[in-house]
C-alpha cells in the first residue's frame, strides 16, 4: 500500500524499470543462440565458437547397450588417479545437470582435480523399456560398466559415485558387489524415507502406484515434473518468473536462466516397473534400512557396505531431506564414513556457486587419501 | 528470426513511449487528486482523465504481455524444448499488474476506486485464471489435459460404434458433454452444482446402460456404465480439491492483505511490482505448504489422483474395446509382446553373461595349461642339462681315475726302479766296501815294511 506521493511516482517509475527490461529481454531473446544444457553431441567442435565455449566437457563413448551408453571424460589434468570413478545418475532428469555449462560443471572440477571420470547416460526410456526393472538397472547395466571398467584398467574395484536415485541405485550395487568398489561416495541420495521432511515422502504414503502405472505404462515426465513444482507451488511457478525479469538485459544471464530451465524440463519418462518397484519398495516399504530389500533373489545389506563411504548431501533440500541421506552413515557396515555438507538446496549442490569452487577438491582430496 | 524481431522493434518502442507518458500522466493526476481532497470537490472531468489513464494503462500492458508472449515464443521457437516455453509463459504478469494497480491505495490513505472489485482478496479468482491459461500450476489433471485425453477415446469410440448404435453413441456425447463443463467450472460451489446435475443424468443413463437395446453390446454398456460410476468417484474427489485450494487460496489472500498493511502502517510500503509480487508468493506459499505437508491432504490428493488414474484405466478399456473389430494393435498385446521381447533380452544378456564367464574361465585354464606346459619344458630341460652335467662329471672323474690309476702306476714302476737302484746301489756299496777293506790290509802292510 502507497502512503506517499513520492513512494506512489516511484513505485510507477520502478515498473516501467520492469517493463524496460522485459523489453531489453525479448531483444536478448532474439540473438541468444540454441540453448543447450551440456549437450553438445550434435556440434562439430572447433573449440573457439561460442557454442563450444558454452558447451559440455568432451567425452568419449566406451560402451553401449541399445539406449544406455557409458562416457569416459576426456583428461584434463596432468596427473590423474589411477582408480577411475564411475558416476551414476538418477533416471529422473539428465546427468547433464553434472556438466551444464563449463563454470557450473562438477566432472570438469572433477576432471581438473586429475580424477578419471566415467558416466552412465540411461538415454530417454521409450515403449520398450516399460518392463525394465530395478534388477535390469543395477545388476545389469551398472555392473556390466563397472567390469567394463576394471577390466580396461585392470583392476579389482573402482570408485563409485551416485546421484540421487542413482545414489540409491548405487548403494544397492555397493551392498551387492562390495569387492568391486574401493570408495563409495553417495551424493544427495535417498536411503531412509520414512521421514515427514519432505512433502514427497509424505504425499508418496497416500497414492497407488499400481494404478498410476497400470493407467500410463511409462510415468511422463511432465507428470514428475509437476510434482516436483509442487513442493515450492509458487516459487518455483510464479516468482522464479518474476526474478527473472531483472536478468533479461544481461544476454549471458539470460541464456544460464533459460540452460537450467531446459535441464529442469528434461525429462525422461520413467520405466514403470522401475518406478513402482522404487515406490512400493523403498517410498512406501521404507526395505532398504528394514534389511527387506531383495534384488535379483539376493537380499541388500547396507552392512556389506565394508569400503570407504563419503556421505554427500544438501541441507536445504526439500526433494531428498537432509535425514534420509544422513541414514548411510548409521546404515553402512564401514568404518571409515564421513559426512560432508553444504547450506545449498537438492539442485545447488552441483551448480552454486559455492559447491563449484570447493566440492571437488574435496571429493579429490577424500579419494586420494584411499587409494 | 532477426526479420521478425526488427518488425516488433517499432511496436515495442512506440510502447514503452506510450506505457511512460500514461505512467506520468497517471502519477500527475493522483498527485493533484491528494492535494486537492480537502475540501475541494473535483470536477467529473478530473475523474474521467483519472480512470482513464488507469484503465488505459492495464490496456497497454494487456497487449504488451500477449505480443510479448508472442514474441518470445516466436524467437525461442527451435532454441528451447517446447514444454520449457509453455512455462516461460509471462502473460501471468497481466494478473500481477491488474492487480497491483488496483490495489494501489492513493496519497492520504484513499482507496483507489478500481481496487474496488477485491484486487488481491480474490486470490481464487488469481488461481482460477493461472490454472484456465494452461500453467502447470495444481494442474496435474487439468481439465484440459482430461477432456483432451476424453475426446480421443470416445472418439475412438463413436468411430467404431458408426451409426447402427446411435442411442448408445448419445449416451457417449452426453457423457462428454457433462464432463467436459463440469471441469470447466471455475468455482469448487461452481462444479458441485453440475457435478449434481452429473449424478442424476448418470442415474437416468443407468436404466438405458443395465438395460441395453437389442444389438447393444452389452459388455460395452457395462464398461460405460463403470466408467459413469467412476467418474462420479473422481469429480468428488475433484471437488473436495478444489474446494480445498480455495479455502487455502482464500487464507493465503488474507494473510497477504495483512502483511501489505502491516507494512504501510509501518512506514514502509511494498512500492515496488516486484515485491508485491515477491510477496504474494511467499505468503501464498507459506500458507499452502502448511496445509499441503498434511496427512490430510496427502489422502485427499491421493484420493484424487488413484481416481484419475482409475478412470483412465477404464477409459484405455474402452478404447481397446473400440478397436478390438479393427486390424489395428492393441496396447494390450503390444504390452504382452514388448514384455516377451523385454524377457527374451533379459535371457540373452544372461546367457551372455554366462558365457563371458565361461570363457574367461576357459582362458584362464587355458592360460594355466599354457603356464603348466612351459613349466614341463622348462623341468624337462633342466633334467636333460643336470644328466648332460652328471654324464660330463662321470666322464671326467673317471678320465682322472684312470690318470690317477695311471700316475699311481708310474709312480709304482718308479718306485720299484728305484728299488731296484738302491738294491743295486747297496750291492755296490758292499762291493765298495770289500775292496777298500782289502785295500786298506794291503797298505797297512806296505807302510810296516817301510818303518
Amino acid at each position: 500500500m502507497l502512503t506517499f506521493p513520492h513512494k506512489f511516482k516511484e513505485s510507477l517509475e520502478d515498473f516501467n524499470k520492469f517493463a524496460a527490461n522485459l523489453r531489453k529481454g525479448v531483444e536478448n531473446l532474439a540473438s541468444i543462440d540454441e540453448i543447450l544444457a551440456g549437450q553438445s553431441d550434435s556440434h562439430e567442435r572447433c573449440g573457439s565458437c561460442r557454442s563450444c565455449l558454452r558447451s559440455c566437457t568432451e567425452k568419449e563413448l566406451v560402451y553401449q547397450d541399445g539406449k544406455r551408453k557409458l562416457y569416459r571424460y576426456k583428461q584434463r589434468a596432468k596427473k590423474v588417479c589411477h582408480v577411475p570413478m564411475l558416476i551414476v545418475y538418477a533416471l529422473v532428469n539428465r546427468y547433464t545437470m553434472l556438466d551444464l555449462q563449463p563454470n557450473r560443471s562438477m566432472i570438469r572440477n572433477l576432471l581438473d582435480q586429475g580424477q578419471d571420470v566415467y558416466l552412465i547416460d540411461w538415454g530417454y526410456a521409450d515403449r520398450m523399456d516399460r518392463f525394465m526393472t530395478m534388477e535390469d538397472y543395477i545388476d545389469g547395466f551398472i555392473n556390466d560398466c563397472v567390469d567394463f571398467i576394471r577390466e580396461q584398467h585392470q583392476l579389482d574395484a573402482i570408485n563409485l559415485l551416485g546421484v540421487c536415485q542413482g545414489g540409491t541405485f548405487s548403494t544397492i550395487y555397493a551392498a551387492l558387489y562390495p569387492e568391486k568398489v574401493k570408495n563409495f561416495i553417495p551424493m544427495v541420495t535417498p536411503i531412509d524415507f520414512d521421514t515427514k521432511d519432505s512433502l514427497l515422502n509424505v504425499w508418496a504414503s497416500s497414492f497407488d502406484v499400481d494404478l498410476m502405472v497400470d493407467a500410463y505404462g511409462n510415468v511422463p515426465g511432465d507428470m514428475m515434473n509437476q510434482a516436483y513444482t509442487l513442493l515450492q507451488p509458487f516459487t518455483l511457478s510464479v516468482q522464479k518468473y518474476v526474478n527473472m525479469v531483472p536478468i533479461m538485459e544481461d544476454s549471458d544471464k539470460l541464456a544460464d536462466f533459460l540452460r537450467m530451465e531446459t535441464w529442469i524440463f528434461d525429462s525422461p519418462d520413467q520405466p514403470g516397473e522401475t518406478l513402482r518397484q522404487f515406490i512400493k519398495e523403498l517410498y512406501q516399504g521404507n526395505k532398504l534400512v528394514k534389511g527387506e530389500f531383495m534384488l535379483g533373489g539376493r537380499k541388500v545389506e547396507l552392512k556389506n557396505i565394508t569400503m570407504p563411504v563419503l556421505n554427500i548431501y544438501a541441507e536445504l533440500d526439500t526433494l531428498v531431506p537432509p535425514v534420509s541421506a544422513k541414514a548411510m552413515t548409521k546404515h553402512v557396515g564401514s568404518k571409515d564414513v564421513q559426512e560432508l555438507t553444504y547450506p545449498v538446496g537438492h539442485i545447488g549442490m552441483f551448480v552454486s556457486g559455492k559447491t563449484q569452487k570447493t566440492l571437488a577438491p574435496k571429493i579429490a582430496e577424500w579419494i586420494n587419501a584411499r587409494l | 528470426m532477426q526479420d521478425f524481431f526488427k518488425q516488433q522493434a517499432d511496436w515495442l518502442k512506440t510502447w514503452q513511449e506510450n506505457q511512460e507518458k500514461l505512467t506520468k500522466q497517471y502519477a500527475e493526476l493522483s498527485q493533484e487528486f491528494v492535494e486537492n481532497i480537502s475540501g475541494k470537490k473535483k470536477e467529473p472531468d478530473f475523474f474521467e482523465g483519472w480512470f482513464k489513464s488507469q484503465s488505459g494503462l492495464e490496456e497497454q500492458f494487456r497487449e504488451f504481455t500477449s505480443r510479448m508472449n508472442e514474441m518470445i515464443n516466436n524467437t525461442l521457437g527451435g532454441k528451447i524444448h517446447p514444454d520449457v516455453l509453455k512455462f516461460v509463459n509471462i502473460s501471468f504478469f497481466e494478473e500481477f499488474y491488474k492487480n497491483w494497480l488496483s490495489n494501489l491505495e492513493l496519497p492520504g490513505g484513499m482507496k483507489n476506486p478500481l481496487g474496488m472489485d477485491g484486487g488481491w482478496q480474490q486470490a481464487t479468482s488469481f488461481l482460477r485464471s493461472f490454472l484456465e491459461k494452461d500453467h502447470p500450476f495444481f494442474s496435474t489433471f487439468s481439465s484440459s489435459t482430461i477432456t483432451d485425453q476424453m475426446s480421443r477415446v470416445f472418439g475412438m469410440l463413436q468411430g467404431a460404434l458408426g451409426q447402427e448404435e446411435s442411442a448408445f453413441s448419445n449416451i457417449v456425447n452426453g457423457y462428454q458433454d457433462f464432463f467436459s463443463k463440469i471441469f470447466e467450472s471455475t468455482t469448487a460451489q461452481g462444479t458441485e452444482k453440475l457435478a449434481e446435475g452429473f449424478e442424476k443424468w448418470t442415474k437416468e443413463m443407468e436404466k438405458h446402460l443395465s438395460a441395453p437395446k437389442l444389438g447393444i453390446n452389452r459388455e460395452l454398456s457395462h464398461d460405460m456404465s463403470q466408467a459413469m460410476v467412476m467418474s462420479q468417484n473422481f469429480i468428488q474427489t475433484y471437488i473436495k480439491m478444489a474446494r480445498l485450494v480455495e479455502a487455502t487460496s482464500r487464507k493465503a489472500g488474507i494473510r497477504f492483505q495483512t502483511k501489505l498493511s502491516e507494512s504501510a502502517l509501518k512506514n514502509k510500503p511494498v512500492n515496488k511490482f516486484s515485491d508485491i509480487c515477491a510477496l504474494w508468493a511467499v505468503e501464498n506459499e507459506t500458507v499452502f505448504l502448511e496445509v499441503m505437508g498434511t496427512q490430510e491432504f496427502a489422502k485427499l490428493q491421493g484420493d484424487f489422483v488413484n481416481a484419475g488414474h482409475q478412470l483412465k484405466i477404464q477409459w484405455n478399456k474402452l478404447a481397446e474395446k473400440a478397436l478390438e473389430p479393427t486390424p489395428i494393435a492393441l496396447k494390450r498385446d503390444l504390452d504382452l509382446a514388448i514384455a516377451e521381447i523385454h524377457q527374451m533380452k533379459r535371457d540373452m544378456k544372461t546367457f551372455q553373461r554366462e558365457l563371458r564367464a565361461k570363457e574367461n574361465e576357459a582362458r584362464m585354464a587355458r592360460e594355466a595349461q599354457t603356464a603348466a606346459e612351459e613349466e614341463a619344458n622348462k623341468a624337462k630341460a633342466a633334467v636333460k642339462a643336470a644328466e648332460a652335467a652328471a654324464q660330463d662329471e662321470a666322464k671326467k672323474a673317471k678320465a682322472a681315475v684312470n690318470a690317477a690309476e695311471t700316475a699311481a702306476k708310474d709312480e709304482a714302476k718308479k718306485a720299484r726302479a728305484a728299488e731296484a737302484a738302491v738294491e743295486k746301489l747297496a750291492e755296490r756299496a758292499k762291493t765298495d766296501t770289500k775292496t777298500v777293506k782289502a785295500a786298506t790290509g794291503a797298505s797297512t802292510k806296505t807302510k810296516s815294511k817301510n818303518v
